[in-house]
């Protein structure tokens, strides 16, 4: 299908390229060299432009050129990162010797938009751009990790501790109720999926609801840079993939000169940076026979001796792993010639997880080339192979027998043994819960992840100003999960070993061609593009499980040694593709006005005969002030640029087949004493179903002042989501619950502010500062006439988020505690079955009764700000770099405390201070209940105590490295330096659970603390050398 | 001039490159490979047979401890004490309940899932390639399990929206209780001639057996006594259906299908959810039960939920009663001491009916659950007999049928002079016969001592509104169309 019109669009090329007749030029060379203004050397890699051409060339490793330009009269345009862009007009010379002055905020700087680039004082979309200098300096087993807190707007939020990390972004808000919100990744021009090929965690074994990074297959170390496109002038170009955001990744070229070769390593260690407070075994022995003691609990469960001589046993630290290590290595080559460059990485990394039978290991190569085969052709291919090995402790929100390891060490029994008097691991009566030494010694799961991506271009300029690219890429995974149950476990042993293996193969392949064409005409000057692209996703899963084996030493690695009987087996195949047209403009007027207008057209397989294709288009106005006459004089303004834009983007992120009737499995009678496999209908299809569109209006002022001593940028935003992909409910009488259609909207609005300051600027001393701030406010504007949607589960508690009109997305919904009962007050107010002691909660219809119409808005995941800074100071060689991170005005609901106040049973471990300040008639607490009724009102596990402030600042990072002196490094090396890190390394914050900014529930937008992997504090020690 | 001739190209060639792009053969159309179109499975009998077993699968996927739950913990026999369960449990023990309940969820969505998967199934029939004989099979069998689901929703809500087509519109109300009534008893009646006979069925599916006794039990408790005992007569005329003589080892596993099973929920440990009511029921602890030598198994979960038995119920059986057999009053726990749940304990004997086998596994147990027995037809015909004429030898000779497989002797006529006399001791009788078979609570509301009960029981904010379950409040919030039961 599309090799057809790949071929169609070569025969194309060659045919314009046939007629195109020889045009009358001068075509003379220019030579040349290049240097630093500052330090007279030689400036290798400076890009030299024919301006108004897409002609070019650049400087060699001793800082020459040579250049064919078409007529002497032109004029060549040199940039180079990190230096003031200089014209020079030829005016009739063969030779140019031109001097460079650095500066160190340059807005001439080239920011990747998408599908091109774009100098950064022309932008008129809300890009932030963010290169390998910024990137966050501590542990970075990710690419997402290396965004957190440095772009306003950008929202990273870590969903778990675990090795290989795991985060959710949200770009200004949440957009969306059903649909995906996370931003759209694109590698070096190929957009990505972030799903996992593979599916569940095998049977039996506990998993997270949060992932691991799937990013993780890509090595941050070959990152050049990030930009993270936020409004719709910069995201409409992608369409209807564009409503969250999108996050551009582009990797490292190669640099003209003789090879470079770079060494980065690391090893550091790790510990939980905070855990939460439970009863010591003494503790747990007073406050539980006391509570007996008060007529709560059960007799025969008093606790008596403490095993291990009184000691009692520390479950957590049983499962922990102390000073769990790190390290990674990177090698990486870089070099080239005249015409062609590569870059070529190595990386090895190994992560220890601080509870025990966890890990993550990667091993990566890259190959990046670049070619100019001719003035008029160059082609690329940037192809990188990856493996990793994920290993899983069973950690997750199962309950009781299901529950995995982090809960059963929080919740087991402290006054017990690790093992019994034979040696087996102790099982206790009192508690329905496996040992929890037991779990992680008895269930184990892996997965090994085969990785490859790429992407190749082929760019022909058929004229200079006119330029053609094709782009090819794909995107191959392959995942495998084995995981078993062993003997070792009551489950493992009741069924004979559980084993699973669970494979899944994800390929996406893209192909792309786009036209460009670039010229001015006097003052004008205007870039256009046009193009079409197809993406195509594939996925292809298996599984199979069985039990009753004779023995575990096979575990997954002979599934015929199992019982036949229980022999489960399941595959699925399943994909989608999307068509798209692109077109966009920039013109600019006197290089002071500036316009950008972009549209798009989509069709994807997931929506309904009637609306398969959507259409996006997007505006935007940029005007420099700085560059106004009245502006011009003054001195202290470097840089002052008003912008303004709007546009429309689409948001397709639901499942498959949501508009076409299919039958799937349904209820499994058990006929003639065996099951017979039932299915009915899988939904209730909706041929209507369409993209969810996102408008949104962004207003934003660049400034800069003394010579960008003070640079930054404010803007405003405001995103209204309509036709939102809602599932929304229909009456359970129709035998579905709910259909998916496009109803409701929701609303963002914000504010994001940067500042980057160069507070000193010394030849031995600097100090330079960054800050971002953002504000959000997110609101459900229109619900389609439904009242409200309550969803939410994990653990006991259960409808928690509330989804309404006027209120943000996913606000905890549940009950205000006002204190607690006392002796002597006026039961006669309520008809509850209260005791002195409990819960006293607000009966806020006032019917004498506290059931589900009392319960209210108790706060919601989006904070009110949040904000960085970040702190830069070198003496001499060497460097200290502090940065903070925070977020203020959002909640969470913390879990493990609902297990604390609604206890599952008796004997199972509480946190401390509840219960060690309990109500008593000798100590009347008005903030802690008595524990002797926990459950007499009921379960209202969501409220005003469990959902919690999650506000917090957090010193993030602090690095401090030192440079070895050119004076010692010689014609030995290029540069070699040593630095140590420590991250997170001081939190402060109300919030009780285990980390303020760590949300287990894996959506950013929904946050709920349960069970979570711990975040680790690190501190480790690495060196950087160059040859 | 040369500025135009570039635009021209650039212009010729954006004209071909979408051009290019815009020939496709329709490649937006969506592929599942991995599920099934409409086209492809309902004109096979597989495809049809399995769309008629997820129905009975929905129909019959809350009668387990579910329903057992539901009817007993709002009456005298039993409650619930203890883990995560009791947050539904306190509300029905109290009769605080409101429609934000899970448990009503799951009792009308289930329903309602079997009732679109038999809309689907009659609507499409004629697609089916096959035997007439067994398309009337099908008919008969997707119209039975409709109208059972569509029963099983009366008892606890009232009317409510009759759907009899996958293209009815979506907001419908509810139907009025007449229209109700009809259709189920219609429904039921039309499709006894194509079921098969008791004993030629694959077993777990109807047969006219189960069609009859399913229409005894609604006659009965819709009070329509004469078609009640008409019907009760019709089964007990099919000569095929007898009291199974040992009462505690009918419900055992290695029992099932025995002739006083008329229309069960057969469970399987290997399907979840199966049989989980000895989750609740086996007591904190327990390792041996000194009266029958049963031992705890290793692969019997025992949750943190207890489900009690009350013992003013358990004192009221008459001594000698075998259906006290089941009762577990004392048992050996881990270290070996006896805990006495009779004397030592209050309102917590267990109710041990259905016995765990080895086969268990965790939390599913293979014990079949008795939905019509024969029992229950032959008490049922005693209740409408007495009703229609008052006290009389049938009604007493059925009662004593009942009675005597229980090793308990005779009552006399002479004993029961009226009509609530011997309507009082049909209740008891019947206790004693169905408890743990979650009967408790339609025979109370049909004798109209559901509420009174409560009160004797403490719970005095009981009142008449409480006989109906209210309408879930996701049913209420997806269709304006539907009026709450009165009083929630």
């Amino acid at each position: 299908m599309q090799l057809k019109h790949i071929l169609c669009f070569s025969i194309v090329l060659l045919f314009l390229v046939g007629t195109n007749g020889a045009k009358a030029q001068d075509n003379s060379e220019v030579t040349g060299t290049v240097i630093d203004a500052s330090t007279s050397n030689t400036m290798p890699g400076v890009n030299i432009l024919v301006k108004g051409t897409t002609r070019g060339t650049s400087t060699d490793s001793n800082g020459k050129f040579s250049l064919t330009v078409p007529s002497l009269s032109d004029t060549l345009v040199f940039s180079f990162v990190g230096y003031s862009t200089k014209e020079v007009p030829i005016n009739g010379r063969t030779q140019l010797n031109v001097s460079l002055e650095p500066s160190t905020f340059s807005t001439e700087e080239l920011v990747v938009v998408g599908y091109g680039t774009q100098r950064k004082s022309d932008l008129t979309g809300s890009v932030s751009s963010v290169t390998s200098d910024d990137f966050n300096k501590g542990v970075n087993t990710s690419v997402d990790q290396l965004l957190q807190g440095k772009v306003a707007g950008a929202r990273v939020v870590e969903t778990t501790g675990e090795p290989g990390g795991g985060l959710a972004i949200n770009i200004r808000g949440a957009s969306s109720v059903n649909a995906g919100t996370g931003p759209l990744y694109v590698i070096d021009g190929l957009p990505i999926d972030n799903s996992s090929a593979q599916a569940g965690s095998g049977a039996g074994f506990v998993g997270s609801r949060a992932g691991r990074s799937e990013l993780s297959s890509i090595n941050p170390d070959d990152i050049q840079s990030i930009e993270i496109l936020k409004d719709a002038s910069a995201t409409a170009i992608y369409g209807s993939r564009g409503a969250n955001g999108v996050v551009l990744i582009t990797t490292k070229s190669g640099q003209k000169g003789s090879v470079q070769v770079d060494y980065n390593g690391y090893v550091g260690i790790q510990n939980p940076s905070h855990n939460m407070d439970l009863l010591s075994p003494q503790q747990y022995k007073t406050v539980l026979n006391n509570i007996i003691d008060d007529g709560g609990g059960n007799g025969s469960q008093r606790v008596d001796q403490i095993a291990n001589n009184g000691a009692g046993t520390d479950w957590r630290n049983q499962i922990y792993n102390d000073n769990a290590l790190i390290q990674n290595n990177n090698l990486s080559f870089s070099g080239g010639s005249e015409s062609t460059q590569y870059f070529v990485s190595l990386n090895v990394m190994n992560q220890d997880g601080m509870v025990k039978s966890s890990a993550y290991d990667k091993y990566g190569v890259r190959v990046n080339l670049d070619q100019d085969v001719s003035d008029k052709f160059d082609w690329g291919i940037n192809l990188s192979a990856n493996y990793h090995k994920d290993n899983y402790a069973p950690t997750g929100y199962g309950l009781n027998e299901n529950a995995g390891a982090l809960y059963t060490a929080m919740n087991w029994d402290p006054t017990k043994p690790v093992y019994d008097s034979n040696g087996d691991y102790y099982v206790s009566p009192d508690l329905t819960m496996e040992n929890p030494v037991a779990l992680i010694n008895g269930e184990e799961s892996t997965r090994s992840t085969y990785r490859y991506f790429g992407t190749a271009y082929g760019e022909y300029s058929i004229i200079p100003e006119l330029t053609f690219k094709l782009n090819i890429g794909g995107d191959v995974k392959e995942q495998r999960r084995d995981s078993y149950i062993s003997r070792l476990t009551k489950q493992g042993s009741a069924f004979g070993g559980i084993a699973s293996i669970s494979e899944g193969q994800a390929t996406n392949y893209l192909v792309e061609g786009t036209a460009t064409y670039s010229n001015n005409f006097g003052k004008h000057d205007v870039t256009a593009l046009v193009g079409a692209t197809t993406q195509e996703f594939l996925t292809i899963r298996d599984y199979q499980e069985a039990s009753g084996f004779a023995t575990d030493a096979t575990t997954t690695n002979n599934m015929s040694l199992g019982d036949q009987e229980t022999y489960g087996l399941n595959s699925a195949k399943f994909g989608y593709t999307l068509i798209s047209y692109i077109g966009r403009v920039n013109y600019s007027y006197n290089d002071k006005y500036l316009f950008t207008g972009t549209f798009r057209i989509d069709g994807s397989s997931k929506f309904g005969e009637n609306s398969k294709y959507g259409y996006f288009p997007s505006f935007a106005l940029g005007w420099k002030l700085d560059q106004e006459d009245f502006l011009k004089t003054v001195d202290a303004i470097s840089n002052l640029k008003l912008r303004a834009s709007w546009g429309e983007t689409g948001n397709q992120e639901i499942g498959n087949f949501l508009s076409i009737t299919t039958f799937g499995p349904g209820g499994t009678p058990i006929w003639n004493g065996s099951p017979v496999v039932g299915l009915n209908p899988s939904r209730l299809a909706n041929p209507d179903i369409k993209w969810e569109t996102t408008r949104q209006w962004n207003i934003g002022l660049d400034f800069g002042f003394l010579n960008q001593r003070i640079s930054g940028s404010v803007e405003y935003y405001q995103k209204d989501t309509y036709d939102m992909l809602l599932n929304l409910p229909i009456p359970n009488s129709t035998g579905f619950s709910s259909q998916i259609n496009n109803v409701g909207s929701i609303k963002n609005s914000g504010l994001d502010f940067t500042l980057n300051t160069r507070n000193i600027s010394n030849r031995d001393f600097t100090w330079t500062s960054s800050i971002t701030l953002s504000t959000l406010k997110n609101e459900v504007t229109d619900l389609g006439g439904i009242p409200e949607i309550i969803t939410g589960n994990a653990g006991f508690s259960n409808s928690f988020f509330l989804i309404k009109e006027g209120v943000p997305l996913r606000s905890f919904y549940g009950y205000q505690i006002a204190g607690i009962w006392q002796q002597g007050d006026d039961f006669s107010q309520t008809t509850d079955n209260v005791h002195p002691g409990d819960f006293k909660y607000v009966d806020q219809n006032e019917d004498g009764t506290v059931n589900a119409d009392d319960r209210v808005v108790l706060g919601n995941s989006f904070p009110d700000y949040t904000f960085s800074i970040g702190n830069t100071v070198s003496y001499k060689n060497f460097r200290l770099n502090v940065f903070i991170e925070g977020a203020q005005g959002l909640s969470m609901l913390n879990n493990n405390l609902v297990d604390t106040y609604f206890p599952v049973q008796f004997r199972r471990n509480k946190l401390a201070e509840p219960y060690l300040n309990r109500w008593t008639p000798n100590n009347p607490s008005d903030k802690y209940p008595s524990f002797v009724h926990p459950l007499a009102q009921g379960q209202k596990s969501v409220n005003s105590y469990t959902v919690e402030d999650a506000s917090y600042v957090r010193l993030k990072t602090v690095k401090l490295s030192y440079s070895l002196p050119k004076s010692v490094l010689k014609n030995f090396m290029r540069s070699a330096t040593v630095y140590v890190t420590g991250q997170n390394l001081y939190t402060i914050t109300d919030y009780t659970g285990i980390d303020p900014a760590v949300n287990s529930n894996g959506n950013a937008n929904a946050r709920i603390d349960y069970n979570t992997y711990p975040l680790a504090r690190t501190f480790m020690a690495g060196v950087q050398l160059g040859f | 001039m040369k500025s135009f001739k570039n635009l021209l190209q650039f212009a010729l060639i954006s004209l071909i490159v979408l051009l290019a792009f815009s020939c496709k053969d329709n490649p937006l159309k969506e592929k599942p490979y991995s599920q099934i179109a409409p086209e492809n499975l309902l004109t096979k009998e597989g495809g049809v047979k399995a769309l008629l077993a997820s129905a009975y699968a929905n129909a019959s996927f809350m009668q387990r401890s579910r329903v057992n739950n539901l009817n007993e913990w709002t009456t005298d026999i039993s409650w619930q004490t203890g883990g995560g369960e009791n947050r539904q449990a306190v509300p029905m023990i109290n009769y605080s309940w409101d429609p934000t309940q899970g448990i009503f969820n799951n009792w009308y969505n289930n329903h309602y899932n079997a009732i679109r998967d038999a809309n689907t199934l009659l609507e499409n029939i004629d697609l089916a390639q096959v035997s007439d004989s067994k398309k009337k099979q099908f008919i008969a069998e997707a119209k039975f399990v409709r109208a059972f689901a569509y029963y099983q929703l009366y008892k606890k809500f009232g009317p409510t929206p009759l759907r009899k087509s996958t293209q009815d519109k979506l907001e419908l109300p509810r139907a009025s209780d007449q229209e109700m009534k009809d259709f189920i008893e219609s429904e039921l009646l039309a499709a006894i001639p194509d079921l098969p006979e008791p004993g030629t069925e694959v077993y777990g599916r109807a047969t006219k057996g189960a069609a009859r006794g399913v229409l005894t039990k609604f006659y009965l408790n819709t009070k329509q006594w004469q078609k009640t005992a008409d019907m009760a007569k019709q089964v007990m005329d099919m000569g095929y259906y007898k009291l199974y003589p040992s009462y505690k080892d009918m419900f055992n596993v290695e029992n099932e299908g025995n002739k006083e099973m008329i229309w069960v929920f057969t469970a399987d440990p290997t399907v979840p959810p199966a049989n989980n009511i000895m989750n609740g029921t086996q007591p904190p602890g327990w390792q041996k039960w000194p009266k029958t030598g049963l031992e705890k198994l290793p692969n019997w979960n025992n949750w943190a939920s207890q489900y009690r038995i009350r013992d003013a119920f358990y004192n009221s059986f008459e001594a000698g009663d075998d259906r006290l057999d089941p009762f577990m009053t004392e048992y050996i726990n881990a270290q070996g001491d006896t805990v006495d749940l009779k004397n030592d304990h209050t309102d917590d004997i267990r109710a041990f009916k259905y016995v765990p086998t080895e086969a268990a596994q965790g939390n599913f147990y293979g014990n079949d659950w008795p939905i019509i027995r024969y029992a229950d037809i032959l008490l049922s015909r005693a209740e409408a007999l007495n009703e229609l004429n008052g006290p009389n030898p049938e009604s007493i000779n059925l009662i004593n049928q009942v009675r005597n497989r229980s090793s308990l002797g005779n009552i006399t006529l002479a004993n029961y002079p009226t009509k609530s006399a011997l309507r009082d001791h049909i209740l008891d009788e019947r206790g004693w016969e169905f408890y743990y078979e979650g009967k408790r609570r339609e025979d109370l509301i049909r004798m109209g001592k559901l509420i009174d009960y409560a009160h004797q029981r403490g719970v005095t904010n009981a009142d008449q509104h409480y006989t109906l379950f209210p309408i879930p409040q996701s049913a209420m919030d997806s269709n304006p169309a539907l009026e709450q039961n009165p009083g929630y």
